[in-house]
């Protein structure tokens, strides 16, 4: 059982590794650009030539895919990360001022936790505009917080331990104790937390670009070839098909991937 | 005998189903207040549920300029005299409205005082400007309702004064928002949101019921003056997403979807004998920013115009635009099949720096211009930077550009891309767009002959010399300063079933279902 | 107990007030206009529209005006839908969204059952592999592509379900199972993930011992613990079915409210925009107020803090 778990996991890792190897040597593996359109070559079916067939400008469907990965997976990176490293500052130093400032803080985090998350990105969405920037803060600024609540969770428990009293004894700086003997603890649980808020965060930028609300060209997501393939699916199947296989494979990655760290990082589920 | 039930049955069953027309409407924020209704599908509605002075053709009888002929509707005839300046319209006896009252000259007089009161908030004020003391009157300058030109002279008799001849007149009082009202009814209107079987009209359909965010149910209004119509029900369903609208007509739960059909599908819909098209007077074009470099100069604008193959930009519309070089576009008087500015093979244009053009639409014109992006690149290595916005943002940027109230520091971009679509068919509803006193002209370009022009041939009765006018005008806008590159018109594209008759795809997008009827 | 309630009462207060106030100022920061229109008005009658909606008040006065109405249940007239009062919008549309949403929950919460259990009853067997790896793919794929796949095979291919609507039961499957979708995924993963660990707990190795057979200890012993951590899960469902159903109204043409949400903000229909967002907002806490209420209700070991 325990094999089989890291089986999956490893292959979900290493198509992890290997799009996102991809998606960053995309110009040396097609010779074909996202944008390069072609009028005598519009809507063509998979061949050996265009591997994923072209759309209705002529454009290889392949090296939009290679390229939207790098827009798909860095914003689903970035936003994530950012909001990691915000999460955990914000919930640890939280944890750590206790008191009426750790529940003051943690309350404007509960508030944001239980909003209609979706709602507020929209709107962020179009008081930024419809760059990467827009959709980075969109995201962010409702994701940072179950990092903030882990962070916290452990922190407060780190607190209590031994080696972290003795440290505070021996007159250790509070910045140093966090760095040194608390951030190791919050780590794994942050990591589990980061690879589920990776698929989400693709997701939702797939959201966004199917109400219209999307980057605005020249990019191209995996979201927004979805929805381009999603208005032709009846009549040019191959549009949608490898946008969707390609937007699944990669977030059902996450989700194993996660679910792997889960059972190998959570020690209470390790029986 | 079981049997003859049963087909009689189905009999019954088919020829019910033969008197209702399914229809789609986008949406169903209708506005019922047809002094204040612009949108499309109010004025779907309400074309159907009331009437005004005049109407347009409503079956294929010859040419497409036939549609554009205004007819007698409750104007039954009407005389013109001063000049082309005064308007005498005799109204239709015996018209009822469905709660039994007559029509009479007051309720367009009540409707016209009531469209043009700054107070009733109106957008569609502007279509009676040309009635002397109107524009004044709207804009709170003269309070004093009797200065204004529209006058009952009788119970049937309604005269308007306009400020000066405007030959397109007829066609404005075929608008909604110029039908007549009953003030002693509107007080209430309000209330009626929610009972919209009591709204009183007096078209050839009522309005029977309305499932909000569903569907409006009209019924055929037995006392309408021409007769009953053919379809007794006509169902207008609210299905916003094309996709589905097609999948619903496909399976047979809509009769007419009368525009927005899936771009991705129009090739293979265009081949079946169930779709339609035709013309529309709706015009796309680009609007260079003159007031700073590069398009201050008039020869980077025809540089520009010259640089671009409309052509090529077409493939992402799949029929629903066609190229145009004239402004005005074909059908009216003054149309030009061949623009002077012909695209150029080669480098045309050098610029040190990419453009910027700003637009709001769907994906399908970001496929356009990003075709026109590409063929800048290539063929003339100008880079342009697209910036599509939402529509909202986009007039709100328009709006406070026309008003000088752009924030500080806001930059206006290079080129602006942007549609109009004639509020009358006839030349003038696009030539006044570019007229140094026009809200809607954001080139930031002025021409004093131009404007002398314009306001020349509106004052001219003679077609041929108006004509004349509109091309000399249109010879300075489009190639002497080159202001603004048409770039396409907009075609109707429609799936009607083929038992249908009498339907007609109007130019102005305009929908009459008192001319449908059902194959015998 | 009650003051906790109280409590917890006057913390979702706090949040919808917050919710509130968020969402007024970021729409009010959205560029263009309610009346931002293809034709320029004449001053004076942009004036008028502006002044007959309050918009012609600083925000944070129409902020304050707006909070006191909605505090007596005024949600302001719509600036798109004319003559129709939020309030009255969401009156008539919302009944339709929370039977879809029902209908999507019921669906997602016995199907995941289901699936949940007969994945942890036959540990090894390719029915469970199917079953993790469906509970796993339904969470990858967003809803319209879903939607997508089932409107082609049972519409377009077999045509043996109306394709959109919402008028006869038949209408209400294709949306239900989208929507449900991704829930019924949430669940199956949690149920089986619970009972796998509750059959290893002591209790089951006694029955198991007892000579119970392995189905009775399932569903007599291990699947009422599995109850509390899936009621748990309760508010992410919703905010998920939530979120789904601007999606799917949409699609499917469903005259819910979810569908109006987009729809507001791109008008920039300032009522209906909070209207919308307060009552998704409600329900979002309200389910988390009383998921914790059960959670003490079920288990007197929690205490509600």
């Amino acid at each position: 059982m325990f094999w089989k778990k890291v089986g999956n996991a490893h292959i979900a890792a290493l198509f992890i590794g290997f799009i996102t190897l991809l998606a960053i040597a995309a110009p040396w593996i097609t010779h074909f650009s996202y944008s390069d359109q072609n009028a005598s070559e519009t809507l063509l079916s998979p061949s050996r030539m265009h591997w994923c067939g072209t759309d209705s400008l002529g454009r290889d469907l392949f090296s939009r895919l290679l390229y939207g990965a790098r827009v798909s997976l860095g914003i689903g990176c970035f936003t994530a990360l950012f909001s990691a490293v915000f999460g955990t500052i914000y919930g640890s130093l939280s944890a750590y001022a206790g008191g009426y400032l750790d529940a003051f803080l943690m309350r404007i985090g509960d508030i944001l936790y239980s909003l209609p998350s979706i709602l507020l990105t929209v709107l962020i969405m179009l008081v930024v505009g419809r760059g990467p920037l827009g959709i980075f803060v969109a995201i962010a600024v409702v994701g940072w917080v179950s990092a903030a609540r882990i962070a916290r969770g452990q922190v407060l428990q780190a607190k209590e331990l031994p080696y972290v009293e003795a440290a505070k004894s021996l007159g250790l700086s509070t910045l140093r104790i966090l760095f040194k003997h608390i951030l190791p603890n919050i780590l794994p649980p942050i990591l589990v937390n980061l690879s589920f808020e990776i698929p989400q965060n693709i997701l939702s930028e797939s959201f966004l670009s199917f109400v219209g609300l999307g980057l605005a060209p020249p990019y191209a997501s995996w979201g927004s070839l979805a929805n381009e393939g999603w208005r032709a699916y009846r009549t040019y199947p191959h549009l949608i098909f490898f946008p969707a296989l390609i937007l699944f494979v990669t977030i059902l990655a996450f989700q194993v991937l996660g679910d792997a760290l889960r059972v190998a990082l959570d020690p209470q589920s390790r029986k | 005998m079981k049997l003859f039930l049963l087909g009689f049955l189905f009999l019954a069953a088919c020829s019910n189903r033969r008197e209702i027309l399914r229809f789609n409407l986008s949406g169903d924020s209708i506005q019922l207040d047809w002094n204040r209704a612009n949108d499309t599908n109010s004025v779907v509605v309400l074309d159907n549920i009331m009437e005004g002075l005049t109407t347009y053709a409503d079956s294929l009888k010859t040419g497409t300029t036939d549609f554009l002929r205004p007819l007698p509707a409750l104007a039954s005839s009407w005389a013109l005299s001063e000049q082309g300046r005064v308007y005498r319209f005799n109204l239709r006896k015996h018209v009822y409205w469905t709660d039994g009252v007559e029509l009479k000259a007051q309720q367009f007089v009540d409707s016209w005082q009531r469209l043009l009161d700054p107070e009733t908030k109106s957008e569609n004020s502007y279509h009676l400007y040309d009635v002397e003391g109107a524009k004044a009157f709207t804009e709170g300058k003269n309070k004093d309702f009797s200065k204004v030109g529209i006058r009952a002279l009788d119970d049937y008799t309604l005269e308007v004064r306009l400020r000066r001849a405007a030959p397109y007149f007829l066609h404005l009082v075929a608008h909604v928002s110029t039908f007549p009202i009953r003030k002693d009814l509107f007080a209430n209107t309000l209330s009626l949101r929610n009972s919209p079987d009591r709204l009183v009209t007096l078209g050839p359909y009522r309005l029977s019921s309305w499932e909000h965010g569903r569907q409006l149910v009209l019924e055929a209004n037995k006392n309408y003056w021409g007769g009953a119509p053919a379809i007794k029900t006509v169902i207008c369903k609210a299905v916003p997403e094309p996709l589905t609208a097609e999948a619903l007509y496909e399976n047979n739960e809509l009769d007419i979807l009368p525009r927005d059909l899936p771009t991705s599908m129009i090739d293979r819909l265009a081949k079946r004998p169930d779709f339609q098209t035709g013309p529309r007077l709706s015009v796309s074009y680009l609007v260079f920013n003159t007031r700073k470099p590069p398009f201050d100069r008039v020869e980077n604008r025809r540089a520009f115009v010259r640089s671009i193959d409309r052509n090529l930009l077409l493939s992402a519309f799949h029929g629903s635009q066609r190229a145009t070089s004239s402004w005005i576009p074909p059908g009216l008087p003054g149309y030009q099949s061949e623009g002077e500015l012909q695209p150029l093979p080669g480098k045309v244009i050098s610029l040190s720096a990419p453009i910027s053009m700003r637009y709001s639409g769907n994906d399908t014109w970001n496929l356009s211009f990003q075709i026109l992006q590409k063929s800048l690149k290539e063929k003339n290595h100008v880079g342009l930077r697209l910036e599509q916005v939402d529509w909202k943002e986009f007039h709100g940027f328009l709006s406070a550009l026309a008003q000088h109230t752009l924030p500080a520091g806001e930059k206006i971009p290079d080129i602006l891309h942007m549609s109009w679509v004639a509020d009358y068919p006839d030349a003038h509803s696009f030539m006044n767009v570019f007229t140094s006193g026009s809200e809607s002209n954001y080139s930031g370009w002025k021409n004093a002959e131009y404007d002398s022009l314009v306001d020349r041939a509106v004052s001219t009765p003679d077609e041929g010399e108006r004509t004349r006018y509109y091309a000399q005008a249109q010879k300075i806008l489009l190639l002497q300063d080159a202001v603004i590159m048409p770039l396409f018109v907009t075609s109707h594209q429609a799936l009607v079933r083929t038992d249908l008759r009498g339907v007609v795809l109007n130019p102005l997008d305009k929908w009459y279902f008192r001319s449908i009827h059902l194959e015998k | 107990m009650l003051p906790n309630i109280l409590r917890k009462l006057l913390s979702l207060l706090l949040t919808l007030f917050v919710l509130a106030t968020i969402t007024f100022f970021l729409m009010h920061s959205v560029p263009g206009g309610p009346f931002d229109s293809e034709r320029a008005l004449p001053a004076a009658v942009k004036a008028n529209m502006a002044t007959s909606f309050g918009l012609d008040l600083p925000v944070w006065k129409q902020y304050t005006k707006y909070i006191f109405g909605m505090l007596h249940g005024d949600f302001g007239p719509s600036y798109k839908y004319i003559g129709r009062d939020v309030r009255e919008m969401i009156c008539e549309s919302l009944p339709i969204s929370l039977l879809l949403g029902v209908l999507a929950l019921g669906w997602a919460l016995l199907f995941g059952l289901g699936l949940g259990v007969m994945s942890a009853y036959k540990r090894k067997s390719m029915l469970s592999a199917f079953t993790s790896f469906f509970s796993v793919s339904s969470l990858s794929l967003p809803s319209y592509l879903l939607a997508a796949a089932l409107v082609y095979i049972f519409c377009v291919r077999l045509d043996i379900l109306p394709p959109a609507q919402w008028e006869s039961w038949r209408s209400m499957i294709l949306p239900v199972i989208t929507l449900g979708m991704r829930p019924a995924a949430m669940v199956a993963r949690l149920i089986r993930a619970s009972l796998l660990e509750s059959l290893q707990a002591d209790y089951v190795r006694t029955a198991r011992a007892k000579g119970l057979s392995e189905a009775v200890i399932l569903w007599k012993h291990c699947l009422r613990n599995s109850f509390l951590p899936v009621l748990s899960l309760l508010g992410l469902l919703v905010a998920n079915i939530i979120t789904g159903s601007f999606v799917v109204e949409y699609i499917f043409a469903i005259p819910g409210m979810g569908k109006y949400f987009i729809d507001a903000v791109t008008s920039r229909d300032y009522p209906l925009i909070m209207g919308v967002t307060m009552v998704y907002g409600f329900a979002l806490v309200a389910s988390n107020l009383l998921v914790d209420l059960a959670y003490a209700w079920l288990d007197p070991r929690i205490r509600i803090v």
